[in-house]
């Protein structure tokens, strides 16, 4: 079950921002699979980005 | 995932609780305990047991075609005497660092409810880390949505599954089906989601991204973005031309296929007209001499029951004859002439009262009665008329029945063939060829069309992608120039690389899947069976477009027959079996791969353990092949439950078993409770030299009921 996600780290390279972001949207992917209403929306890997890449 | 125990409780002929633990899995490089096996007859729950892990796992969409009245869960004593009647089932394994407890319940307010979610009962999983010992709790649909992280619906009938229908998966038309289990079974499918995920934040990215900037830099991504907008639009334009194009690709394909079929079906007419002549021909051949035979036996047909009258008269005269009984007419005359004339053949006198006389005069009387030589003369005659009738009249029979005999055959070969060729054609259907043609005709024109409009879609795309490009580079340029630090930008960026790592990543694993895939099915398959050629795996990629990403896996399950001809291999059943069995083996060994050896990112979905529980997979094999296949059956996978009856375990599959010593770990037979025995049927079953019943009387019971019992 995917885990509590933690806050954003500031230090975070682009790489690992990149990467980060690939892990968690890979993860609500295989969490969500068979709900196709979320499966197939943006929301929730929007929502990812938005946390790990917050305005600022 | 590492299966521990599964437990029944009220589960249909399960009556009460029953349970089975499951042998644990194999250490790498040894098949040693893996194998749990469960003995059981026809009818004693081997395909309730197989569904009981399928209806944990995912209630009533789970169970297998077999699974017959699939919403009768609850054990039927229970459902009728039972206090609070409902039936469960428990499943506990290992995953990662967790240890999970499945625990599916339905009652009989939801067995017999009309809304359709209640038959999958309810679902409550304990998750507890074996690290921390944190524990969790998941009901409902978050229960259902964790199992269905850890085992997806398509791959179900790949590891839980009826053996009787394996086979199906090694031949043509299950490729579809296949393909996507792949996906699932390794985990890409998430990759392909997770890409049309990231690709769907796009445009509001770029919105935001274009209203956050100012100037030059703003007006150089409008224009980027208005591009972008067209190369959408191109790009759907394009996939809907391949679409369409494939469509009719295919379409023009069926057609051909039609024409064939019509060549063929004239050809199969041609045949059944030629069969319809011979026949007319055969009929016609019947009923004449049939209605010759008729004829015959009303005419003569008493000839033929005269056999013993004629000899028994034959007989008779012979006797008679031989008694000088029956003189010959012209001694009758003769004597008479020579009584008359008082002159006796030898010179001397007849002179009536001499004893001369006498005794030529009793001679005489002998043969005095010419009724009596009339009637023995003319039984003569009709003894012989009727003999020679007798035996034309049965070489005309005999004939006349051989004739019949062989126009029947004749006329029942002939019918089958039409049958067959009749049958033929209606499968072939009868299609009108001219329509065909046009049709065709129609469709390769409209195909062109579309391949046109595909070619000029990607050029337009090609132009618009470079102009991109170069908008791309002057807005680099821009930001460079202003300093710029905009969390949009920054998002649109990341975004778009992650993009294109996981498209790189996804189609790398994929190309890299066929030979891999191919390599291990090759080994398995060829340590169950003799074969003499290869088996080849075709995965076939369609990558259509990054955005939105398509693709298709295509497996095919071939084998080579000689000189690099491939075919579908259809030899039998049994090597079907076998052949299915090696490739969801290879797939299940490829997924177990994938997961311990993959880092990064990529972990989080490659692949998995996952065991392989199994009804009756290889009813079809010769001895040969039994003693063979059996000691592969524990290497499968990690952990393989396989079902048995005494068909499939015989002396010669526990020959095979004994090969490959300390194998099985656990064993169980399925012991059935008769209200009445039944006359015939196995009563025990020899296990490893121990006869052990399998059959129990239960008159006290309304219904009969299955046991789970332990014997090693």
């Amino acid at each position: 079950m995917s885990k509590k996600e933690q806050p954003k780290d500031t230090q975070l390279s682009r790489s690992d921002l990149k990467n980060k972001l690939i892990q968690e949207v890979l993860r609500a992917q295989k969490g969500n699979m068979l709900d196709e209403g979320k499966a197939s929306s943006s929301g929730s890997a929007m929502n990812i980005i938005k946390r790990l890449i917050p305005k600022r | 995932m590492k299966l521990k125990l599964i437990k029944l409780k009220n589960f249909r002929q399960f009556r009460g609780e029953q349970e089975l633990e499951i042998s644990s899995p194999r250490s790498s490089g040894s098949s040693r305990g893996a194998l749990t096996i469960v003995h059981g007859e026809m009818g004693h729950g081997k395909t309730t047991l197989l569904n009981a892990f399928r209806w944990c796992l995912n209630g009533s969409k789970g169970v297998s075609d077999r699974f017959t009245g699939p919403r009768d869960i609850i054990n039927l004593h229970v459902f009728e005497f039972g206090e609070r009647p409902s039936a469960e089932v428990q499943l506990h394994f290992e995953h990662g660092d967790d240890s999970v407890e499945l625990k599916r319940v339905i009652t009989k307010v939801q067995q017999l409810s009309t809304v359709k979610d209640d038959h999958d009962g309810h679902l409550t999983i304990t998750v507890t880390s074996v690290l921390t010992g944190d524990t969790h709790i998941y009901e409902g649909d978050n229960a259902q949505t964790y199992v269905d992280s850890i085992i997806p619906l398509p791959v179900y009938d790949l590891l839980f599954f009826d053996g009787e229908g394996i086979n199906k998966l090694a031949t043509k038309g299950q490729n579809d089906a296949m393909g996507e289990s792949v996906l699932t079974l390794l985990g890409l499918n998430y990759v392909r989601t997770a890409i049309s995920a990231l690709c769907a934040t796009m445009p509001a990215l770029r919105k935001e991204d274009r209203d956050s900037s100012t100037g030059d830099e703003k007006k150089l991504k409008e224009e980027r973005d208005g591009i972008d907008a067209r190369l959408r639009e191109i790009l759907d334009k394009k996939v809907q031309g391949i679409i369409e194009r494939d469509a009719l690709s295919e379409l023009v394909k069926a057609y051909a296929e039609d024409l064939k079929r019509k060549e063929n079906a004239r050809k199969l007419q041609e045949e059944r007209e030629s069969a319809d002549a011979a026949l007319v021909d055969a009929q016609k051949g019947y009923s004449y001499a049939e209605s010759s035979l008729r004829t015959l036996i009303s005419e003569k047909g008493y000839v033929l029951f005269c056999t013993k009258l004629v000899a028994d008269g034959v007989e008779i005269t012979k006797k008679l004859r031989s008694e000088r009984k029956i003189p010959a007419p012209i001694m009758t005359d003769f004597i008479k002439e020579l009584i008359e004339a008082q002159k006796c053949i030898c010179g001397g006198c007849l002179i009536p009262g001499s004893p001369e006389h006498d005794s030529v005069a009793r001679l005489l009387d002998v043969a005095k009665d010419a009724k009596f030589h009339d009637a023995a003369a003319s039984l003569e005659r009709t003894i012989g008329s009727i003999s020679t009738a007798i035996s034309r009249t049965r070489t005309e029979f005999s004939n006349l029945i051989d004739i019949c005999v062989t126009k029947k055959a004749e006329i029942t070969k002939l019918k089958v063939k039409k049958d067959k060729i009749t049958a033929q054609l209606e499968e072939l259907g009868d299609p009108d060829v001219d329509n065909i043609e046009k049709n065709k005709a129609e469709a390769e024109g409209k195909l062109k069309r579309f391949e046109w409009a595909v070619m000029t879609a990607d050029r337009e795309a090609e132009k618009l992608e470079a102009d991109i490009a170069d908008l791309d580079r002057l807005i680099k340029e821009a930001l460079k120039r202003s300093s710029s630090n905009s969390y949009a930008a920054e998002r649109v960026s990341i975004v778009e690389e992650a993009i294109t790592d996981l498209d790189a990543a996804l189609k790398a694993d994929l190309y890299r899947l066929a030979p891999d895939l191919q390599r291990m099915v090759n080994e398995s398959f060829s340590k169950m069976v003799e074969i003499s050629g290869q088996v080849r795996v075709i995965p076939e990629f369609t990558a259509k477009s990054k955005f939105p990403l398509e693709i298709k896996i295509n497996v095919s399950l071939d084998t080579e027959v000689t000189d690099g001809v491939w075919r579908e291999d259809n030899a039998n059943t049994g090597k079907r079996q076998c052949l299915s069995l090696a490739f969801i083996s290879s797939l299940v060994r490829y997924a177990q791969q994938r997961a311990e050896g993959t880092t990064g990112y990529m972990a989080e979905v490659s692949g998995d353990i996952y065991p392989m529980v199994m009804d009756a997979p290889f009813a079809n094999l010769d001895p040969a092949a039994k003693r063979r296949f059996a000691p592969q059956l524990g290497a499968l996978a990690t952990q393989v439950v396989a079902m048995l009856n005494s068909d499939h375990y015989d002396a010669d599959f526990e020959k095979g078993l004994e090969t490959s010593p300390g194998i099985v770990g656990h064993r169980y037979v399925l012991v059935h409770h008769y209200r009445k025995l039944p006359h015939e049927g196995v009563r025990s079953i020899r296990i490893q030299g121990v006869d052990h019943s399998i059959m129990q009387l239960d008159e006290g019971s309304s219904y009969e009921w299955s046991e789970i019992r332990k014997i090693s």
